[in-house]
C-alpha cells in the first residue's frame, strides 16, 4: 500500500461524509421538527432523507461522469470559465459562512454547559485551529481519523440513547398518520440543515479510488437518517412534542433525563459534550479541506496546505457576526433554506443536466462523424 | 529559537482552554437541597423557617418588591468529617440572582450542579406569577438536571431544609432517595421535576408530590394540584395512590384491605398499565378505564374457617377487591372532576394522542367539558397466590 497518495476507499468516504452531517444540526432537529407539524415528526424527516439520498445520487453521478477531476474542473466543463469562478467562489464563500455559524452555535452550547468562564473565542479559535490542522494534511489523514473514531462515537451516542428509552413513553409519538403532504412539503426544507455535508463528496470525488462506486454515498445519508430518526424518537417520546418546542437543545436536555443504573457516572452530559466536540471537529474538518482544495484551484496553486490557516480569521469574524444566540439561528434558518440548499441541490443538478446533455451531443456527433 | 518559545506558548494557551473556569473542589457550596418560601416581612409569623444560622440579611430584610422570596440552602460541611450540613437562607427575587448574592457574604461559590431536592412552599404555587417565575428559573439552570425532585410543603420549606434525618445526614439526598425507592407505594406522584414540567407544557395542569416535616424525617404522601399553573388544593394519600394506578404510574399496589366477612384481608396488588378508552356515546362522552392486576393475599386469620384453596372464596375475594378498588377509584376520579375539575388523570393527553381530531374540536372548552364526561373505572383483580397458610 502506497503512503500519501491521497486515494481513499468509498468505504472512508461514506464515513467523512456521515460524521459530516451530524454537526450543529442533531442539538436542533427535534425542536425544528416539532415546531413545524404537531405529530408524524418522523414522517417529515423521512421526507428530509429521501431528499437528501436524491441530492447524494446526483452527486455521485456527477463524479462518476467525470472521475479523478476537481469539481472546479467539473464545474469549469459543465458550465463555461466564468461562471465556474463565480460558482467556485460561491462555494468556498458558503463554506466558510456555514463553518462559521457553526462555530459560533458551538461556541456557545460550550459556554453553557461547559466553559462559564472561558472566552468565547478561545473555545472557537481553539476548535478552528484543530480543524485547520488536520485540513492541512489533507483528505487521507482525514478518512483514517473518521474510520477510526465514527465507530467509537456512534456506539457510544446510540448506548446512552438507549439508555434514555428507560424512561420514555412512547405514547407520545402518538398520533400517527395523521399528517397531509401540504405540510410534509412546507416541512422538509428545514430538516436540509441536518444533512449538510452531503456535498463534501463533490470535493472529495477527485481523491476516490474507485469513482464508479461514488453513488454509494446515498449509504451515508441512510445511515445518518437512521440515526436521526433514533434521536428524534428518544427526544420525542421522552418530552413530549410539545415540550420540545420550548427547549432550546432538547437532544442535550434529554441526557439530563437520563439515570444510569447505579449512578456510576452522576452527570452523563460530561461524556456527551465531549462527543459533540469531537462531532463538531469532524463536520468542521471536511468543510475546511474543501474550502481549501477549492481556492486551490480557483487560484491555480499547486499546494493547499499554506491556504488552509487564512481561512481562521475569515471564519472567525462570520462566527461574531450574529449578536446573539436568536440572531444566529435566525440566519442559520436562511442560510439553510436559500444558500445551502441552492449549493448541494441546484447547482449540482445543473451541472449534472450539462454534462449528461455534452455527453449526448458528443455521442451523436461521433455517431455522425 | 526564540521564535519557537513563542508559539509554544502560544499553543498552550489554546490547549488549556478550560482553565478559565477552573474551582478548587473546596471552594465550592454543592447545594444539595432548596427550599423556596414566600418572603413575609412579619418575623413572627410561624411561616418563616427558624434557622439558627439565619443570615443578617434575612433577618433584616425589608418586604420591598425584591424580597420576594426566602430562599433556604443546604449544603455539606467539607470541615467536618460526620457529614453535617449547613443550612443558610437569604431573601431574593430569583434562584439565580439569589446563588450570584450569595457570592458576596460566602468563602465559596454556591454549585447549584448536585442539587436533589427543590422544596417549595404551597403559598408560592398559590400565586400562579411567582410559581411560573421558579418553574422557569430551575428549568433554565443549565446546571440542575431534570431529575431534581420537586415537592411542595403546606410546613415551611425552609423546615423541611433544616430537618436532619438520622439515616441519611443529607436532607437533599434523603429526599430524593425517598422518591427513587423501588418498593415506594404511590402514595406520592413521581417527583421528578422534568415530568412536572412536561405536565405544565402540555396542559398547565400537573401533580406536585406533597411533604411534610417531622422532627427527624420527613414524609412524602399525598399530592397537590396544580392547575393552570397555580396551586388548586390537596389530593389525600390513598386518593393520590388510586389516581397513580389509574394513570398506570405505579407498579405496586401495598395496603390494600378488603373486608371479608368480619375479618379484614390485606391484599399487595401488582397492577399493569391501565387501557383507557372512548366510548361515544351520542349525547355523551364516556372514557372508560380498565385496569388489570395481579394480587397476593398477604394475611387471613389464625384458623379461620374460610379455606383460602378453595377457589370460590379466592373467587370471592377477588369480587370484594375488584368492588372495592372501583368504588375507591371512582370516588377519587369524582372529587377530582366535581371539585377540582383538572383533568389529572391523562384524559386530555390520552384523546390527543389516540383521537386527534375529536381532540382538535375540544380542546379548546376542555376545561367545561371534563368535569361533566363520565369517567367509568373496571378493575380486574386475579389473586394468584394465597401466601403459606390456607
Amino acid at each position: 500500500m502506497q503512503d500519501n497518495n491521497d486515494i481513499i476507499p468509498i468505504g472512508q468516504m461514506i464515513f467523512i461524509l456521515m460524521i459530516a452531517m451530524v454537526g450543529a444540526g442533531i442539538l436542533t432537529l427535534p425542536r425544528d421538527l416539532a415546531e413545524i407539524v404537531p405529530y408524524d415528526h418522523w414522517i417529515v424527516l423521512l421526507a428530509g432523507g429521501l431528499v437528501a439520498i436524491v441530492g447524494a445520487l446526483i452527486h455521485g453521478a456527477i463524479i462518476r461522469l467525470k472521475p479523478r477531476k476537481q469539481y472546479f474542473e467539473i464545474l469549469c466543463d459543465a458550465l463555461t470559465k466564468p461562471i465556474a469562478y463565480i460558482v467556485g467562489l460561491t462555494y468556498v464563500l458558503y463554506l466558510v459562512g456555514f463553518i462559521g455559524l457553526l462555530t459560533r452555535i458551538f461556541g456557545e452550547v460550550i459556554k453553557v454547559y461547559l466553559l462559564t468562564n472561558t472566552p468565547l473565542e478561545v473555545i472557537t479559535i481553539s476548535i478552528l485551529a484543530a480543524a485547520i490542522y488536520s485540513a492541512r494534511k489533507g483528505i487521507e489523514v482525514l478518512g483514517r481519523m473518521m474510520q477510526f473514531g465514527f465507530p467509537s462515537v456512534v456506539t457510544t451516542i446510540v448506548f446512552i440513547f438507549a439508555l434514555s428509552f428507560t424512561r420514555s413513553d412512547f405514547a407520545n409519538l402518538l398520533p400517527v398518520f395523521e399528517i397531509t403532504p401540504a405540510e410534509i412539503l412546507k416541512g422538509t426544507p428545514t430538516t436540509i440543515l441536518s444533512f449538510i455535508g452531503i456535498e463534501m463528496i463533490l470535493f472529495f470525488g477527485v481523491h476516490l479510488e474507485q469513482p464508479k462506486k461514488a453513488t454509494k454515498a446515498y449509504i451515508a445519508v441512510v445511515a445518518i437518517l437512521l440515526f436521526y430518526m433514533l434521536i428524534v424518537t428518544a427526544t420525542l417520546a421522552q418530552f413530549g412534542p410539545i415540550q420540545v418546542k420550548s427547549l432550546l437543545w432538547p437532544t442535550l436536555d434529554l441526557f439530563d433525563t437520563i439515570e444510569l443504573p447505579g449512578l456510576f457516572i452522576e452527570n452523563i452530559q460530561v461524556v456527551v459534550m465531549s462527543l459533540w466536540v469531537l462531532t463538531i471537529f469532524s463536520t468542521t474538518a471536511p468543510m475546511f479541506l474543501a474550502a481549501t482544495v477549492m481556492t486551490e484551484s480557483l487560484t491555480g496553486s499547486k499546494d493547499h496546505a499554506y491556504l488552509a490557516a487564512p481561512f481562521l480569521p475569515l471564519v472567525y469574524l462570520v462566527s461574531i457576526i450574529p449578536e446573539n444566540i436568536s440572531k444566529t439561528y435566525e440566519i442559520m434558518n436562511i442560510y439553510t433554506r436559500y444558500v445551502a440548499s441552492a449549493m448541494i441541490f441546484v447547482v449540482p443538478l445543473i451541472v449534472l443536466i450539462s454534462l449528461v446533455i455534452q455527453k449526448k451531443l458528443r455521442r451523436e456527433e461521433k455517431v455522425n462523424v | 529559537m526564540y521564535k519557537r518559545k513563542a508559539i509554544f506558548l502560544l499553543l498552550i494557551s489554546f490547549l488549556l482552554t478550560g482553565c478559565w473556569d477552573k474551582v478548587e473542589i473546596e471552594d465550592r457550596a454543592h447545594i444539595n437541597a432548596v427550599g423556596i418560601d414566600k418572603y413575609s416581612s412579619s418575623a413572627e409569623d410561624d411561616k418563616v423557617a427558624d434557622i439558627d444560622e439565619q443570615t443578617k440579611e434575612a433577618k433584616e430584610a425589608k418586604d420591598t418588591e425584591r424580597n420576594k422570596y426566602t430562599f433556604t440552602f443546604s449544603f455539606p460541611d467539607e470541615t467536618k468529617k460526620e457529614g453535617a450540613d449547613i443550612t443558610i437562607a437569604t431573601v431574593g427575587d430569583a434562584l439565580y440572582s439569589v446563588s450570584r448574592i450569595m457570592a458576596d457574604r460566602t468563602n465559596k461559590e454556591i454549585f447549584l450542579g448536585h442539587l436533589r431536592t427543590v422544596i417549595i412552599d404551597v403559598d408560592v404555587a398559590k400565586d400562579s406569577k411567582s410559581f411560573r417565575e421558579i418553574l422557569d428559573g430551575i428549568e433554565n439552570n443549565e446546571l440542575l438536571s431534570r431529575r431534581v425532585v420537586l415537592a411542595m410543603t403546606d410546613d415551611s420549606a425552609g423546615d423541611i431544609i433544616k430537618v436532619k434525618p438520622t439515616m441519611q445526614p443529607r436532607v437533599g439526598q434523603f429526599i430524593a432517595e425517598l422518591f427513587r425507592r423501588r418498593d415506594r407505594t404511590p402514595r406520592a406522584p413521581s417527583g421528578s421535576v422534568g415530568d412536572i414540567l412536561k405536565d405544565l407544557h402540555e396542559t398547565g395542569n400537573a401533580l406536585i408530590p406533597r411533604i411534610t416535616a417531622g422532627k427527624t424525617d420527613v414524609k412524602v404522601a399525598g399530592a397537590g394540584i396544580i392547575s393552570d399553573y397555580q396551586f388548586k388544593g390537596w389530593l389525600g394519600e390513598i386518593e393520590t395512590a388510586l389516581l397513580m394506578l389509574l394513570k398506570g404510574e405505579t407498579r405496586i399496589l401495598g395496603g390494600m384491605r378488603v373486608d371479608y366477612k368480619g375479618y379484614s384481608i390485606p391484599i399487595d396488588m401488582r397492577p399493569k398499565k391501565p387501557k383507557m378508552s372512548l366510548i361515544d356515546d351520542e349525547s355523551n362522552m364516556k372514557i372508560l378505564i380498565e385496569i388489570e392486576a395481579e394480587a397476593d393475599v398477604k394475611q387471613t386469620y389464625f384458623e379461620s374457617k374460610e379455606d383460602m384453596l378453595k377457589a370460590e372464596v379466592i373467587k370471592e375475594v377477588e369480587e370484594l377487591a375488584n368492588r372495592e378498588i372501583k368504588k375507591r377509584t371512582e370516588e377519587t376520579i369524582h372529587k377530582i372532576q366535581k371539585e377540582f375539575g383538572v383533568d389529572v388523570i391523562g384524559v386530555d393527553r390520552f384523546l390527543r394522542q389516540r383521537h386527534y381530531s375529536l381532540w382538535k374540536s375540544l380542546e379548546k372548552d376542555w376545561r367545561d367539558i371534563f368535569p361533566n364526561i363520565d369517567i367509568e373505572v373496571k378493575m380486574d383483580v386475579k389473586i394468584r397466590r394465597i401466601g403459606l397458610i390456607r
